[in-house]
């Protein structure tokens, strides 16, 4: 029985077979003989969390654009798919063609996320590839990752051929060329591999030796290769309205996280939250135009038929031309009787209108994230809202008639006290009083205090500082919800301290954690973001097993000499301009928004930062 | 507002799309085409589509019915055709037809019966025992099913024999059962249950991924009692 058949035996017996049929409207199908390159994307998540990810869609449409590239797509199976699969024998498959992984020659990996580093593994394992990159041969996959996580790629360095930080538009197709070029020319593993180092954004960490001292810190990247470059620099591509944007999705049968289209607004952030990775990471804001993005919205929209549509970005309200814009939006997705959801909204610089315009069509739930609870410590982590701020939102949205407002905040940063909670408590508690003050109906009101637990993540300014501990994060938990408790008409939400002290060690990791995170694998780890399957004490005996001391990852604060893992990439923000932010983020020295100003964070050494107003609210706001 | 009744397909892959996704499929194959659907009023408006009987997961048909309501009136071929160009893979409008106006009956209220096949794609030769054992097993006077109920907590028996109008088995490359089975309002039966029971009389291990079922038409009775395609039906 060939593959094909065999698979749609599995599917009459599994959960959601549909996340392993393929055969989506838009699902792009190639003839094998015109196939210079297969291309695997792999998303190490189920099918419906990786089908709602922008970023997959995009490089399907890029790689795919390629004369001679076959790009389909691999996702981590359901538990209960697994287990079938490994009983029948049935391998890794894509889901376009049912071709073995194995038969691919590049499988490239989003690395969104630390606690899905076990699914890599365990996918690698069904597809039957050796984990490390040196138990491989021409005859196996390249295996390529890109993505936030790639930006300290060390924890996977011993696993992954090479890594592409920063955008990936265009260093995708520079390597599938090279790819291309291999096959033909019948190149050795080593050759190609050198040849990709020359890529510039590449990375190729088998030509790099780590070095510790006797303490265990690490003290440098060793070239092996000559050719080498000393540091890699992310990728950027700057014209949004020239980037390869898909306008015709893969649709699922099925529903996924988010069943609507999606028209990517901006890439990056000006703000400059130090806590924040991806505000670093994606530097200079580089905006697409408002008629791109409102064509592109119509044609997704006619040519998907969702009916909602949706903007990402990081900080949507920042957009320049947000108040026409979202008015424009409205208009057209009323004219097709589809909704417009407008998430990453900031507290301080959404506008009336912008709200008046969406609850037209549904009046939801609002979430703002002020992060921390009181002033001294938005001043410290450089969120630049204050609560005045808070309040006056607070009281707009609810006299506009909302009753649900959800507000994140995270514990467990640098600097924080206990007067920090109870301020967050606070802040929950006046927002309640503003509702029985202001609010005409009476009824439900809530207010969802929401907390998630600080990951200190390289290329921050707070990439220094240590975690707090699972207890004291506990302890913190335990305070709060005493706290609010008390109060009436707000819940509290809250994330596993467990799983943030793992992505903690992974987040800021060295090539030594591989092999506890193969050993985590071995004792059956996977889809560790998931609250079911998550077994901490696995993990601990994980670490045990291979001598490895998490503690000297998550809860260590590293010196301002120290070498860090990831200096191996270089981010765009320099390391001078971190150090900077955290000895003012130790004084409680706000840094400005470098919309107003550029502050210097070294992305000019590499790239012209566009220039953009301040949108219109943002402006009187200021004012 | 114009009310059509329409016939589609459901092949491949697709089969294993369930019943409330292929809802939302339908929606927003209904937005790509155009074409005007009529919306319910009311603060959540939904559009005025609906199926005439639910088709279980993992079955293919090349009998399935939809109603649906639009705005604008268009010919029915205009509708199937604007459809078909809009449709995922594995879908496909076979026929159209306008319903009546007024009266407003459903299909799914007049629905009586509906046939189905079972194709064995096993690995064993179960041919000469089902051959030997069908007249046998459709002799009997009551055929009784025991299956779980969630609303009452417990195993429920019931008599299916009632709901079997017809069985017989065709066997020339492959070997294909065709069953026709009540459906709708007045007591339905899905071929799996019986094929389960029918192999459990002939004393086989039941797979289901042995078996690859397959609607093929809907009936409703006319004033005069006869059988005719639920596409026969005007509304």
């Amino acid at each position: 029985m060939n593959l094909f058949d065999r698979i749609e035996k599995l599917l009459t017996k599994v959960n959601k077979p549909a996340s392993y049929m393929g055969g989506e409207l838009y699902e792009v199908h190639k003839a094998p003989d015109e196939t210079e390159v297969f291309w695997g994307f792999c998303f190490p998540d189920l099918y419906e969390i990786g089908m709602s990810y922008l970023g997959l869609q995009i490089i399907y449409h890029v790689l795919n654009s390629q004369k001679g590239v076959y790009c389909q797509r691999l996702f981590a199976p359901g538990a209960d798919m697994e287990t079938l699969m490994r009983e029948e024998g049935v391998p890794l498959f894509t889901l376009e063609d049912k071709q073995p992984a194995a038969e691919m020659d590049i499988l490239g990996f989003t690395l969104q996320y630390e606690l899905s580093f076990t699914n890599i593994v365990n996918m690698l394992d069904l597809a039957g590839i050796p984990f490390y990159s040196r138990d491989r041969s021409e005859e196996h996959p390249i295996i390529a990752g890109g993505g936030n996580c790639s930006f300290n790629p060390e924890p996977l360095a011993d696993i992954f051929d090479f890594f592409m930080p920063g955008d990936g538009e265009e260093v995708l197709v520079q390597v599938t060329d090279l790819i291309r070029r291999s096959k033909k020319e019948n190149w050795s593993r080593p050759q190609l591999l050198q040849e990709l180092a020359r890529i510039e954004g590449v990375y190729v960490p088998s030509f790099y030796e780590a070095q510790y001292d006797e303490s265990g810190r690490m003290t440098g990247h060793q070239k092996l290769y000559g050719a080498a470059p000393d540091q890699i620099v992310k990728r950027f591509v700057m014209d949004m309205d020239h980037v390869p944007f898909p306008l015709h999705p893969v649709v699922p049968f099925t529903d996924t996280v988010h069943n609507r289209t999606v028209v990517e607004l901006f890439r990056g952030c000006t703000r400059g939250c130090r806590f924040c990775q991806a505000g670093m990471i994606c530097r200079p804001v580089r905006e697409r135009s408002p008629e791109q993005v409102r064509q592109y919205a119509s044609e997704s929209l006619q040519n998907t038929g969702y009916d909602e549509m949706s903007l990402l970005s990081l900080s949507t309200s920042d957009y320049s031309q947000i108040e026409p814009l979202v008015r424009d939006l409205m208009a057209d997705c009323k004219a097709v009787k589809a909704g417009l959801s407008l998430p990453s909204l900031r507290l301080d610089s959404f506008s009336e209108e912008v709200l008046h315009e969406i609850q037209e069509f549904r009046k939801t739930g609002l979430t703002f994230a002020p992060e921390a609870g009181t002033q001294r410590l938005r001043d410290i982590i450089n969120k630049s809202i204050t609560d005045e701020h808070i309040y006056t939102a607070a009281e707009k949205v609810i006299r506009m008639g909302y009753t649900n407002i959800k507000l994140y905040f995270m514990i467990g940063l640098p600097g924080e006290t206990d007067e920090d909670l109870d301020g967050i408590a606070e802040i929950a508690r006046n927002i309640v009083s503003i509702y029985r003050r202001v609010s005409e109906r009476k009824g439900k009101f809530n207010v969802t205090v929401s907390v998630s637990n600080f990951v200190p993540k390289a290329d921050t300014p707070f990439q220094w500082a240590a975690q707090d501990s699972p207890e004291e994060f506990n302890r913190k938990h335990y305070y709060l919800k005493d706290r609010l408790k008390k109060l009436k008409n707000v819940s509290y939400q809250y994330h596993g301290t467990e799983t943030s002290y793992l992505e903690a060690v992974f987040a800021r990791g060295d090539r030594k954690v591989c092999a506890s995170l193969i050993r985590a694998w071995e004792l059956g780890c996977k889809f560790d973001g998931w609250t079911e399957f998550f077994d901490y004490s696995r993990w601990l005996q994980a670490f045990e097993d291979t001598g490895v001391d998490p503690d000297f990852y998550s809860r260590r604060a590293r010196g301002e000499d120290e070498y860090l893992p990831w200096e191996i990439i270089d981010c765009g923000v320099s390391k001078q301009y971190m150090l900077k932010e955290m000895k003012k983020a130790m004084q409680g020295i706000q840094t400005q928004d470098c919309r107003k100003g550029c502050t210097g964070c070294g992305v000019k050494r590499f790239v012209e930062c566009p220039v953009y107003e301040l949108s219109a609210n943002y402006r009187q706001v200021e004012a | 507002m114009s009310r059509y009744l329409l016939k589609f397909s459901k092949q491949g892959g697709i089969r294993f799309i369930s019943h409330l996704d292929l809802l939302r499929v339908f929606q927003r194959t209904f937005r790509r085409s155009g074409l005007k659907l009529s919306y319910s009023n009311g603060f959540n408006p939904h559009a005025k589509i609906g199926f005439a009987m639910p088709l279980s997961l993992g079955f293919e048909s090349r009998g399935d019915y939809l109603e649906f309501e639009t705005e604008v009136d268009y010919t029915p071929q205009e509708a199937a055709e604007q459809l078909n160009a809009h449709m995922p893979p594995g879908l496909k409008a076979l026929m159209c037809r306008k319903l009546k106006e007024t009266g407003k009956t459903a299909a799914a209220a007049v629905l009586r019966y509906a046939e189905y096949t079972a194709e064995y794609r096993g690995e064993q030769d179960p041919v000469r025992l089902l051959q030997e054992r069908l007249e046998a097993f459709l002799a009997q006077d009551s055929i009784l099913s025991v299956r779980y109920s969630k609303k009452k907590r417990k195993d429920v028996e019931t008599d299916i024999r009632p709901n079997i109008h017809s069985m017989s088995l065709i066997h020339e490359k492959k070997l294909i059962l065709t069953m026709m089975l009540g459906a709708g309002n007045t007591g339905s039966l899905n071929p799996q249950i019986l094929m389960k029971e029918f192999c459990a009389f002939c004393g086989l291990d039941y797979e289901e991924s042995d078996w690859l079922y397959t609607r093929k038409e809907m009936y409703f009775a006319d004033a005069k009692g006869h059988l005719k395609p639920l596409y026969e039906f005007g509304g």
